[in-house]
């Protein structure tokens, strides 16, 4: 029987009446729950499928304000919220708290928004985070599903392996929350185990969506020894040195760290030969993903970005782009409850892969990649 | 009838024995706890000292800086903290709430007022940033530093009173008897 991850890792997390209201819902809504969120005064709300809803006292959804049995976050539930996230040590999670997140163990994401501590003293404007000592009076928290969907980069492991396991330089880039971080772990677990012979066939849509690039040999490939820099604990959702999701057999993974420093450890200390990111963003990031290239090492990392025009004018990314970091985009974009691999662009020729978008499709739910990213 | 008499002023003896040695035991018992009072309070003390460490590095969860803080307290103060700690990991309550648990769980010496720091500081754990708990910590310490002092003084002071009165009383009670 699969177990159902928003009881066993959201629920213990959640403070009492909305821990109630979530295990009171639909298992099958509960199965497509991408968020819980809490709003200090106002009603719960639940992003199932993609879609926002309010969430009653009872468990059931709706798509306006609740009248009867409304769920409105007091005071009370949105300390004991922090409480239980933070497991009463607020103080061993400064630096999280600064950035606004915490991961629980499982790898889901807890954003949190309050008023920001920083160093020139409570609430002043800020322009970095790095002057961001803390947050106080914490006004919302978003708990984020992650579900490993293994096999949801079946559909573009052949974009990712298109020059060979040799040179792999891929960018994923989508909108929050449309399941890069699912489909980055996929990617690197698909890498560091390797395929068989035996894997699973492509569907029709996925053939007829890799037009221009063509078949792809089915020979066994070797697993590849990867890195993953997990900043945020999402991508492998390490716990006690174990990876909480299956991230292949030849994955190393460093987490807590900066991207920059956790790639220039990884490259010194591991010697893979592919590292694995997410959310790339800063300058020193794209210095370090060229850095990577420069020795050899493939990258694959994402980005927030609607679509590849938009990311490649985006500060940070536009510089790893333009010195070759990556060779091929992945836009994800979510229509409906399914995620799609909606362009591939070969960067250097600046053409899309694609002759059609690309259902991401796992291998549990049936659906498309949640919420994830 | 001598033999009947001397074996009533045997028992007399005996039960006057047992009257001096009972409540010469009870103050001797009654000074040994004023004693272990302070010990404890010095564990208590101890355990803070070891959990401000811990919390001021900012890397394990409050959870595990008490069971480290109760390993390195032991005693009674060890235990207590030890309980909390479990609770705190099965999210039981907050951690004044897990403290107060175990307060209850474990009962002995010290208790209320003399913990009333332990409480204070409960309320606050973990609730803020390592600066912050290390300040709330070491004013618990100075709370607690007190209190110890004030216990080794009562126990200094009681170390010879109460065996004292304890005998005494036992031996007007023998008296009485013979």
């Amino acid at each position: 029987m699969e177990t159902d991850i928003v009881l066993r890792d959201i629920c213990p997390a959640l403070p009492g009446a909305v821990r109630r209201a979530v295990e009171s819902m639909h298992p099958a809504l509960r199965r497509g729950l991408n968020e819980v969120r809490l709003r200090k005064g106002r009603q719960v709300c639940v992003v199932i499928q993609g879609v926002d809803y309010c969430l009653s006292a009872n468990g059931e959804t709706s798509a306006s304000d609740i009248a009867a049995a409304p769920l409105v976050v007091g005071e009370a539930a949105m300390s004991e919220a922090l409480r239980l996230v933070t497991g009463s040590s607020v103080y061993a999670l400064q630096r999280e708290l600064a950035q606004g997140y915490i991961t629980l163990p499982g790898g889901h994401r807890v954003g949190v928004v309050g008023r920001a501590v920083t160093n020139a003293g409570e609430g002043s404007t800020v322009s970095s985070a790095a002057h961001i000592r803390t947050q106080s009076d914490v006004s919302s928290m978003n708990y984020r599903v992650a579900r490993a969907l293994p096999g949801v980069a079946d559909a573009v492991m052949h974009l990712v392996l298109r020059r060979g396991t040799a040179d792999i330089r891929v960018l994923v880039v989508s909108p929050p929350g449309e399941g890069k971080t699912t489909l980055l772990r996929d990617i690197a677990r698909q890498l560091a185990s390797g395929s068989s012979d035996s894997q699973a066939p492509m569907d029709s849509s996925e053939k007829a969506g890799r037009g221009a690039v063509g078949a792809v040999t089915s020979a066994r490939r070797p697993p590849i020894r990867v890195g993953v820099v997990d900043e945020r604990s999402e991508i492998a959702a390490c716990f006690g040195g174990v990876p909480g999701h299956d991230v292949g057999l030849m994955c190393d993974v460093i987490e807590g760290c900066g991207k920059a420093e956790g790639m220039s450890i990884l490259v010194r200390s591991m010697s893979p030969m592919v590292i694995v990111t997410d959310e790339i963003g800063s300058p020193a990031d794209a210095d370090a993903l060229l850095e990577a290239s420069r020795c050899g090492v493939g990258v694959v990392a994402s980005a927030h970005a609607t679509g590849w025009n938009q990311v490649r004018r985006k500060a940070g990314v536009a510089e790893a782009l333009e010195s070759g970091a990556f060779h091929t985009c992945l836009v994800l974009r979510r229509r409906g409850a399914t995620v799609f691999c909606w362009e591939a662009i070969d960067i250097p020729a600046g053409r899309d892969l694609l002759s059609r978008p690309v259902p991401l499709v796992g291998a549990d739910a049936g659906g498309g990649v949640h919420a994830a990213g | 009838m001598p033999q009947v008499e001397a074996a009533a002023i045997l028992l007399k003896l005996g039960g006057a024995a047992l009257a001096v040695a009972g409540a010469g035991l009870a103050g001797l018992e009654h000074a040994r706890a004023h004693r272990r009072c302070a010990e404890e309070l010095g564990r208590w003390i101890t355990a803070l000292s070891a959990l401000e460490t811990e919390i001021s590095y900012g890397h394990c969860r409050l959870a595990d800086a008490l069971a480290r803080a109760a390993d390195v307290a032991g005693g009674l103060a060890g235990r207590r903290l030890r309980h909390a700690a479990r609770a705190l990991w099965e999210a039981r309550g907050s951690p004044g709430e897990c403290v107060r648990q175990a307060m209850r769980q474990l009962p002995g010496s010290p208790e209320g007022q003399e913990l009333a720091a332990v409480f204070t500081l409960s309320d606050c754990l973990g609730a803020s940033h390592s600066s912050d708990q290390v300040r709330h910590i070491r004013l618990a310490m100075a709370r607690l530093e007190r209190a110890r002092q004030a216990a080794e003084e009562r126990a200094h002071r009681y170390a010879r009173l109460w065996p004292s009165v304890g005998f005494l009383t036992g031996a007007m009670v023998a008296l009485a008897l013979l």
